[in-house]
This record gives structure tokens, sequence and C-alpha cells, in this order.
């Protein structure tokens, strides 16, 4: 008996071990119009890196890029209409991200939207990265669990069909 | 050396060659084999596909993760780009 209650703390530790806070958007979910969801926990992503060629300079990268990671969580919905989601949609999220080893490095918020980026640090190391992008037509919430470089996370915009975002002209 | 005695040397050699000739007597009754080898070479076929078809759900499930870790990679640079291109516009 003993034996399986502590398997059974074992696996809900380990689930929330996983992705570090919860993405409850599931109100909007059923509004969107293109949902996109990837669950990666560390066990896939070491399976996935095993599919990666390292002839592919793509592929190299994000060998790279993923050393070191626990998991990768997106959840990006697109809707036809703006205003969909709502400033309560936004904090309902952040009320997640209140944990203490959480900490807000970047919030922008102007015509575009709202972008917030999260940094998880425990024991003065980074353990994972949190992205909040509310766009008018689009929410988009990342966890990636790990250590990661964002300035290289940043760089593989303009590979693999990621667009780069030109920067506007005065 | 094309005579007569020469076309019924080779008439009787063909007549000979061609001749009917009976069957030996088990011909017409089937070999049976142990029942084991029949069971055995099912096995060994089963082995086969099952490895084979394991095989090929492990590739498809190894390339369906690496899609989906490339997409959540895209998502997120776009997005890292995107926090950037707006830090650096409110910057100036």
């Amino acid at each position: 008996m003993k034996l399986i209650l502590a398997a059974a703390l074992a696996g809900c530790l380990c689930g929330l071990g996983a992705q570090q806070f919860p993405m409850k958007i599931d109100r909007l979910a059923a509004q969107a119009s293109d949902k996109i969801d990837v669950s990666l926990s560390g066990s896939l992503l070491q399976f996935a890196a095993k599919f990666l060629d390292d002839n592919d300079p793509d592929d190299a990268k994000v060998r790279k890029l993923i050393v070191g990671l626990e998991g990768i969580y997106v959840k990006s919905y697109s809707f036809k209409n703006a205003n969909v989601w709502t400033e309560a949609d936004l904090e309902a999220i952040r009320r997640g991200l209140r944990a203490p080893e959480w900490s807000r490095i970047v919030n922008v918020s102007g015509e575009d939207g709202t972008s917030e980026i999260y940094v998880r640090m425990v024991e003065k190391k980074p353990t994972g990265v949190a992205i909040l992008c509310a766009e008018p037509k689009e929410l988009t919430i990342v966890n990636i669990a790990g250590s990661i470089d964002l300035a290289s996370l940043s760089e593989l915009s303009g590979h693999f069909n990621i667009p780069k975002i030109p920067e506007k002209k005065e | 050396m094309d005579g007569p005695e020469e076309m019924d040397w080779l008439e009787a050699e063909l007549k000979r060659a061609l001749a009917r000739e009976m069957p030996p007597r088990d011909f017409a009754v089937p070999r049976r084999r142990p029942a084991w080898r029949a069971w055995a070479a099912a096995a060994a076929a089963l082995v086969v596909l099952s490895a084979g078809s394991g095989i090929g759900y492990r590739q498809y499930r190894g390339r369906e993760a690496k899609r989906e870790l490339k997409l959540a990679l895209n998502i997120a640079a776009a997005k890292t780009n995107r926090i950037q291109t707006q830090l650096r516009e409110f910057s100036r």
C-alpha cells in the first residue's frame, strides 16, 4: 500500500515537474479558429532529438538549443475576430506565474497587444522561461522548462520557415 | 550417312525419350511435413511482421515528435523576436 502511495506521489511530482505553470485558457480554445497545442516532455524531447539530422544546419541548431531542456509546452490560438481574449484571461495566466521563483523580465504593452517574458530562477539558476504574447487576433503562451538561451532562440528566426519580423522604419 | 538406317535410329531414340512413363506410386500422395514446422514458420512470420511494424511506428512517432519540436521552437522564436523588435522600437 505504501509502495502504491509512493508511486502515485512520484507520478504527481513528475507531472508537476514537467509543465511549470498551468495554462488555463480553455474558454479561449473553444473560440479559436486555429489551435496549436504542443506538449513535449523531457523524454519526448530526447526521442525527437534522435531524429534530428546533424548534416542539416537547422537540425544542428535545434539540437544545440535543446541541450538541457526538460520540456517545451506551447498553446497558440488564433481568432477570426479581434478582442476575443480579455484582461481577465491574461490575469488567469499571470496568476500561475506569481510563484516566488518566477520573475517578469519583460513587459511590453501597446496597440499591438501585450508581450511578457518571465524567467524561473531556482537557487540563482534559470530553470525555465514563460512567454505570454497577446495580440489582437492571437494569444500565445510558451513554457520552456530548463535552461535556454533566449538570444539563441531568437536567432532561429529566419530559419526553418520562421518569418523574421522586420523592424519598422521611421 | 543420312540414310534410312540413321533415320530409324533417330526415331527410336525419340520414341524412347518421349515414351509415356507411369508415375511413381507415391506421386499423388501429399507429403506431410511435421506440424511444428508450420507453426514455427507462422511464428517467425509473426515476429518479423510485428518487429517491422514496431520499427515503422517508432519512425513515425519520431518524425512526429521532431515536427512538433520544430513547431514549438518556431513559435517561441517568432514571439521572442517580436518582443525584441518591440523593445528596440520603444528604446528609440
